[in-house]
């Protein structure tokens, strides 16, 4: 059926698709990038204070503990969140407001949280580092974008069974070219899809929300969510004793035992007015947990239904795992982490076909060649920048944020100006040097306190990934040499 | 018990991406009939893989994983072919396609192709944003929640706004004459504001 395609319809499918793929490459690849990073966000943050003591269960006693200790240390929060130990981050921490620290097993309060490279990640995936609103939007955007990618895309691939297997390795650049874009783009394609729609409803929903509100809820966007996640209410802020965590973890305990208690949150904890909540996570499902409230004598008082509810509850509710990956431990972390390589290497090799294509035709756009070489090594190059500085500790989330996008920026223009610089070369070579110069300052840092497996694993990944830039750099540039000296030969 | 089920499952799901390959591999070699039956039962055992998905892990999250194992084991018979593949036979390369009379626009030049490049970039973006946020609201103000529920109500306004502004996306930039394209976009518009003001009536 997909052969039979008419020859039209494609070329004209494929034409959208270029002119789409085009206009959301370059940010579409820092998303690609940055989101395949962040779904290792949990392993980073265990990296980043490697010292934090991991355990995989807590006394109901020991969060009550906590939460009396934090609550001492802070003025009254309107939020306060308890993050249990879970299998993917078996540390116990608590967040009041804008202040969070870590804790023991017991509940005494430890250092405080601090993971720079793990919240410029959230942000650059997030919001491209933009203002919440405008970032949520402008990534729910690409997300769309990718979305119709995908979908042109296969409208716009009539041999699409008939190459299943096929990936040429030699022969013209752009025929390696395509086949690399075609056949990753086909077998990656549920991906991509799920990545692209669920990032572009999660990125879109604040839109919809501000356009929806006022229009049939009375402009109130607070109560919006409310029939998937539940409501806040703002309740009499008379002081009075926190509600019974002890007693709700317990209670909790006794009756969904096959259940994981994630969080327990307040909302302005220790007032008579206050909102009281266990976040769990359903083990068998694909959504991200659901809300058990509790009342202040600790008494559960039923579920928001994002296990049980509608159907579209549900779906909402499993939209954050599919994007993410936090579904099914690690080894989906890890199909994720390849399959989000492939979404990038798609980009790249999209634009490439692109300029290849122009070339061929006698068009060619040298400069937009070197700046796109730039930025597909410029991006990775400018991340680890931004990791080597996070790690050294010199400097905040904000300079972090700044020093990226110069870096990028400064890359591409360097490459656009220096015709003779071999960008491609240059920038994975740096990215490779800097992740070792990163690892080196994180390993001095830490040597003393490196407790936390994670904190292992990661160190070892990077350490692959670095001799993987630096060897494949290298070869490249070997090979370059050699066909130079054929060349003149 | 689980992770009994999970290897069966596992190995059911990478069984029927190799029978698609030597599906695959039939075709190439001119059996039509083998070729069908194997790709009969590469789609069969895939389907049927996901009994034990279900069973190990969950239904929804079972079929995920199916899924996620049947793309990594396809890529992974990709990264195998392209091992296999010398180069020999290589094909001579087709001159690049021109397109037609839409986005390569080859005809337009100057000022004529910078404002056309505009407006399909106004068409694509926010008007079909705006078009697919009514469309969106249209949903939202039909959808009876005494039947449908508020919580369904809400899940596929959020998930209506993308796919719509994707295919919006993909129709504006499709390469036929930006008179149709703009027709259908702002036709689809009119009947979503007629279909909001209705509702209000």
């Amino acid at each position: 059926m997909w052969s039979k395609l008419p020859p039209r319809f494609v070329a004209r499918m494929l034409s959208g698709h270029t002119v789409v793929g085009l206009a959301a490459s370059a940010l579409l690849y820092v998303l690609c990038l940055s989101g395949t990073a962040m779904v290792f966000h949990e392993e980073f943050a265990r990296w980043e204070q490697p010292g934090v003591p991991e355990f995989s269960e807590v006394a109901p006693e020991s969060v009550s503990v906590l939460a009396t200790n934090a609550l001492a240390r802070v003025e009254q929060p309107h939020h306060f969140d308890i993050a249990l130990p879970i299998e993917s981050m078996p540390r116990m921490s608590v967040t009041a407001d804008e202040a969070s620290w870590y804790a023991n097993a017991d509940g005494e309060l430890l250092a405080q949280v601090s993971h720079p490279w793990t919240e410029f990640l959230t942000k650059l995936h997030y919001y491209l580092t933009l203002p919440s609103f405008f970032g949520l939007t402008l990534v729910g955007i690409l997300g769309m974008l990718m979305t119709a990618l995908v979908i042109s895309g296969v409208l716009a691939h009539p041999k699409l069974f008939r190459d299943a297997f096929k990936l040429r390795r030699k022969g013209t650049e752009r025929l390696r070219e395509t086949d690399t874009h075609n056949r990753l783009g086909v077998w990656a394609a549920p991906f991509h899809l799920i990545v692209a729609f669920t990032g572009a409803a999660l990125g879109l929903a604040s839109l919809v929300a501000v356009v929806l509100s006022p229009a049939y809820l009375d402009g109130n966007i607070e109560t919006f969510y409310a029939p998937i996640f539940g409501e806040e209410t703002e309740g009499d802020k008379t002081a009075a004793p926190l509600a019974d965590i002890d007693t709700a973890l317990h209670n909790f305990d006794a009756e969904y035992p096959g259940l994981v208690p994630w969080y327990v949150s307040f909302h302005d904890p220790a007032t008579a007015g206050q909102s009281a909540h266990i976040l769990a996570q359903h083990p068998r499902r694909l959504i991200f947990g659901d809300y058990y409230p509790f009342n202040a004598e600790g008494e559960l008082t039923g579920n928001t239904g994002l296990s049980d509810g509608p159907v579209g509850q549900q779906i909402a509710g499993a939209l954050y795992p599919l994007h993410f990956g936090s579904f099914g431990g690690l080894w989906v972390k890890f199909a994720y982490g390849v399959l989000g390589i492939l979404a990038c290497v798609m980009v790249v090799s999209g634009v490439n076909i692109w300029l290849l294509k122009r070339r061929q035709r006698g068009r060619a756009v040298p400069a937009l060649e070197r700046a796109w070489a730039a930025t597909a090594w410029g991006t990775p190059a400018a991340m680890v920048l931004v990791l080597l500085i996070a790690v050294a500790g010199v400097a905040q989330i904000g300079w972090l944020v700044g020093i990226f996008w110069a870096a990028l920026l400064l890359g591409i223009a360097v490459a656009i100006i220096l015709p003779r610089l071999p960008a491609a070369f240059a920038f994975r070579t740096a990215s490779g040097v800097l992740l070792l110069a990163a690892l080196i300052v994180h390993a001095v840092q830490n040597a003393t306190v490196f407790h936390s497996p994670a904190a292992w694993g990661v160190s070892i990944s990077l350490l692959l990934v670095a001799a993987w830039l630096l060897r494949g750099s290298f070869r490249r540039r070997q090979r370059e040499e050699e066909s130079l000296v054929a060349s003149r030969a | 018990m689980n992770a009994f089920l999970s290897l069966i499952a596992a190995a059911m799901t990478i069984a029927a991406a190799l029978l698609l390959r030597e599906g695959w591999r039939a075709r190439r070699a001119g059996h039509m009939k083998r070729r069908l039956t194997l790709m009969l039962s590469a789609w069969s055992l895939l389907l049927l893989s996901f009994i034990p998905w279900t069973f190990a892990s969950g239904a929804d999250r079972g079929i995920a994983f199916g899924i996620t194992v049947f793309m990594l084991a396809g890529f992974v018979l990709v990264l195998m072919a392209a091992r296999e593949s010398n180069g020999s036979r290589k094909r001579a390369e087709r001159e690049p396609r021109t397109n037609g009379n839409g986005n390569g626009a080859s005809e337009l030049s100057g000022t004529r192709l910078l404002l056309r490049r505009i407006y399909v970039f106004l068409l694509a973006g926010p008007i079909s944003a705006v078009i697919a946020l009514l469309v969106t609201a249209n949903a939202f103000a039909w959808w009876n929640v005494e039947t449908g529920s508020a919580a369904n109500r809400l899940a596929a306004a959020l998930l209506i706004m993308p796919i719509a502004w994707a295919l919006l996306a993909i129709w504006t930039t499709y390469d036929v004459s930006l008179r149709r394209r703009s027709l259908v976009a702002f036709g689809l518009a009119a009947m979503s504001v007629a279909g909001i003001a209705l509702e209000m009536m």
